[in-house]
């Protein structure tokens, strides 16, 4: 009789140790390889550092705004809080995680995707969550998701479950001392340079025959935000980031449908739209590493125009700056 | 409710635990609420078509036990209706419709348009009226007395570790066990658990990162290369035998550690040397259902040779069938009809002497499992144009741009090649230890540190390298 339960339990407690030395491996590995967007999270979910911009987005952010050219043109304090994914629903856990440890910034700078509205209450990648969720925020969005926190706080390990084959590759990848940030490129302030890469080769057309259709799921959460903005009196501004000749909206057969919609909603609440994929430099291949991301030149370029539209934007906020020009 | 679901993960240990708290007499009871509650975490509304097919067939086999005659016979007949009218209503009809409509447009007739009806499959309906049915035939043979206890028989239908997705039991080797005593056993429970560990370890790690591969090139097979198709069809071939052996062992597994045994299922099928021999190792429960109820109702083999071979076309067609109401279904039984009866004639009639090797094991094995393989691509093809897609593509051995267009795909299907290393690693872990160990892995009982080996490998596997997608077995929509 009680053979078989020493078996069990000794069973038990060796998958407990050995998983819990496993997760310590994938931790150091993937902390390692993603030093970058580790980094940036840390800062957003932990760190009470006061920010007069604050820029919020997707990779498309990320890699496009370097706050250290808006620095400089703006004198302000500026922080890139892109994370990966596009869900509006990661911006506004972000933002609202953001406000747990620090003052609210004086202006939002909130950039959209195609596919940021698609989701009605999903996060677009929840496992580069998983080491913050001590933060009220993060917690509420994992549990209204339907994960219980409680036992990952208690169990860590438990996020090995969530893991796909392409973190686990990363996460061996950083024990073995790779980094996601390729040679040469470099972080400042949440922003990660894109290479000096362009596509200026570049001959892929989007596809044709599989075009998608947007389906816009969670307006609402732009007037969440839209709301949290006005209680804490920070100025909102909306975008749209470059993108080498609209060749992702070509991937839709409704993109038009997003940028009325998103339109609407800012000429009701009176906030600014910037539809950068309009912009000049959104017509040049030496600014893009790829079609959706800017390479290096155009982070720099792009954050030059974002600052200048900003002072005008805004001349209040940054008066010295508006008089000046 | 699904065996890989956090649900299951409460549910098992608490029903499990009750089971033997409580007093014998009220354990049939509990076991009957667990299994409804189960059945009822699907889509709550179809527990009446159980209900009414237990109550018909409790009620049929006292009828045929206190009858003999013509009666008796009435009284099967009513009740196999019962079971197969429920079948053919939810399962068949659309299917039927469909094609009614299609035969009258071809003639013409394009005004007449029979109506659809628009209902879901109910979970496991296959499974649980093939058990019923089994009741009432074996009640009418004489070898089981009818079940009185109308409690106990619904039990039989309704025990929720093989509800869904079988295995398909007999009265013979299930029904007394409700009534017998099951003292905890803590060696049952260890051999439940491993044997549980080790349906998860094929469900959560190998079945569900192959259906990332496999669902997304079988969507869309006209978007990828020959050698896209034909890895998602070797895939599939795994696929199909982890998902469903796995969730077989995750049953027997369950049932084990409350003291009940259920019948194997799967006795490692792509071992078997020749397609007769793959018969009868794969979904063990079904084909001796046939074996028993149908084949040998027809005459089997005793009706001489042609006679055989229609009584087997039957049998395949019918278990084609079986799977599902659509033509891919059909030609898969087809298929195997064909593989069945060429191996007969061959083996009775062939005077030709085959060297050596090829009567080796190996060979025949590679060969069983090339046959299968392709009789699968009906199976998971959406319909027969896609099927017919997807072999032709393979045959054209389009070497231009293979290597690429494999590479390509990867990024697209996020199935990279550390997914394909975990998957072909996981594999051949998978083939190397069923060769090594017998199906229900009972030989691990003498060897307490193996078993402790065993078992924390496994689950450790399980919780680091799952794909824990809330993935459905493929058998529950059968």
């Amino acid at each position: 009789m009680k053979r078989p339960l020493i078996i069990l339990f000794s069973s038990l407690a060796a998958t407990l140790l050995l998983c819990t030395v496993i997760y310590h491996f994938y931790t150091a590995g993937i902390t390692k390889f993603e030093v970058h967007k580790r980094e940036r999270l840390k800062e957003i979910f932990e760190k009470s550092t006061r920010y007069d911009v604050l820029f919020i987005g997707s990779s498309r952010t990320h890699t496009t705004i370097n706050p250290a050219v808006t620095d400089s043109i703006l004198h302000v304090s500026c922080y890139n809080a892109g994370v990966e994914g596009g869900f509006i629903n990661d911006f506004l856990m972000t933002y609202k995680g953001y406000l747990i440890h620090h003052p609210p910034p004086g202006l939002l700078f909130l950039s959209l995707d195609l596919w940021s509205l698609e989701s009605q209450s999903g996060i677009f990648d929840y496992i580069q969550y998983f080491p913050f969720i001590d933060n009220p925020e993060v917690a509420s969005y994992f549990r209204s998701n339907g994960y219980n926190t409680s036992a990952y706080s208690a169990f860590p390990f438990l996020t090995l479950i969530h893991l796909d084959d392409y973190t686990r590759t990363n996460a061996i990848k950083g024990f073995l001392g790779k980094t996601e940030i390729p040679a040469g490129e470099f972080q400042f302030a949440g922003y990660m340079s894109n290479s000096d890469k362009t596509i200026a080769n570049w001959v892929n057309t989007p596809p044709t025959d599989s075009l998608k259709t947007l389906q816009l799921k969670n307006l609402s959460s732009i007037t969440a935000l839209i709301e949290i903005c006005q209680k804490t009196g920070t100025k909102l501004v909306i975008s749209y980031a470059p993108e080498y000749q609209r060749k992702l909206q070509m991937r839709y057969t409704n993109a038009d449908r997003f940028f009325n919609a998103v339109d609407s909603v800012c000429i009701k609440h009176n906030i600014p739209f910037y539809r950068d994929d309009t912009l000049e430099m959104s017509a040049d291949p030496m600014n893009f590493a790829n079609p959706g991301h800017v390479n290096t030149a155009g982070a720099y370029l792009y954050s030059k125009i974002a600052a200048h539209q900003l002072t005008k934007s805004f001349p209040d906020l940054f008066p010295d700056i508006h008089n000046a020009n | 409710m699904l065996f890989n679901s956090y649900q299951f993960l409460i549910f098992f240990p608490v029903v499990t635990l009750l089971y033997f708290l409580l007093p014998h007499k009220f354990r049939w009871l509990h076991l009957l609420a667990a299994s409804c509650f189960f059945y009822m975490s699907f889509i709550p509304v179809y527990i009446l078509i159980l209900f009414f097919t237990i109550i018909i067939d409790y009620f049929a086999g006292i009828l045929i036990e206190s009858h003999s005659g013509p009666h008796k016979k009435k009284y099967l007949i009513a009740s196999l209706v019962a079971n197969i009218g429920v079948l053919a209503v939810f399962k068949y009809y659309n299917f039927f419709i469909d094609n009614s409509n299609q035969l009258l447009a071809h003639f013409g007739f394009t005004a007449c348009h029979l109506p659809y009806l628009s209902i879901l499959l109910p979970i496991g309906l296959s499974f649980h009226t093939f058990q019923a049915m089994s009741y009432t035939i074996e009640v009418y043979r004489g070898h089981q007395k009818a079940e009185r206890h109308m409690g106990i028989y619904a039990l039989y239908v309704m025990f929720y570790p093989q509800l869904v997705a079988g295995p398909i039991e007999r009265p013979q080797n299930l029904l007394h066990q409700f009534r017998e005593y099951h003292p905890f056993d803590s060696q049952k429970l260890l051999e439940g658990l491993r044997l549980m560990a080790w349906g998860f370890f094929k469900k959560i790690v190998i079945a569900d990162r192959l259906s990332l591969y496999v669902n997304a090139v079988y969507n869309h097979p006209d978007d990828y290369h020959y050698l896209n198709l034909l890895i998602a069809t070797l895939f599939f071939s795994i696929q199909i035998y982890c998902d469903f052996s796995g969730y077989s062992d995750i049953a027997i597994g369950a049932a084990r550690t409350m003291g009940f045994h259920l019948m194997t299922n799967f006795n490692r099928p792509y071992f078997s040397k020749n397609i007769q021999e793959f018969w009868k190792r794969w979904h063990i429960s079904l084909s001796t259902w046939f074996k028993d109820y149908l084949y040998i109702s027809l005459g089997g083999n005793r009706k001489g040779l042609k006679r055989m071979y229609f009584n087997l076309s039957v049998v395949f067609l019918l278990s084609g069938l079986w799977h599902g109401a659509n033509w891919t279904f059909i030609i898969w039984g087809a298929l195997h009809t064909l593989y069945i009866i060429s191996y007969l004639i061959i083996k009775n009639h062939s005077k030709i002497k085959w060297p050596g090797f090829v009567n080796s094991r190996l060979p025949g094995m590679l060969f069983t499992f090339i046959l299968t393989t392709l009789a699968w691509v009906f199976f998971r093809a959406n319909n027969v144009h896609d099927a017919n897609t997807i072999i032709s593509h393979i045959l054209t051995m389009d070497t231009k741009n293979a290597f690429v267009s494999v590479v390509q795909s990867a990024s697209s299907i996020e199935f990279g090649p550390s997914s394909f290393v975990i998957a072909l690693s996981m594999i051949c872990l998978m083939f190397v230890f069923e060769r090594l160990v017998p199906a229900n892995l009972f030989s691990l009982n003498k060897k307490p540190l193996t078993d402790i080996i065993f078992l924390s490998f496994i689950s450790v596997l399980i919780i680091s390298l799952g794909v824990f997608y809330n993935n459905s077995f493929i058998y529950f929509q059968f």
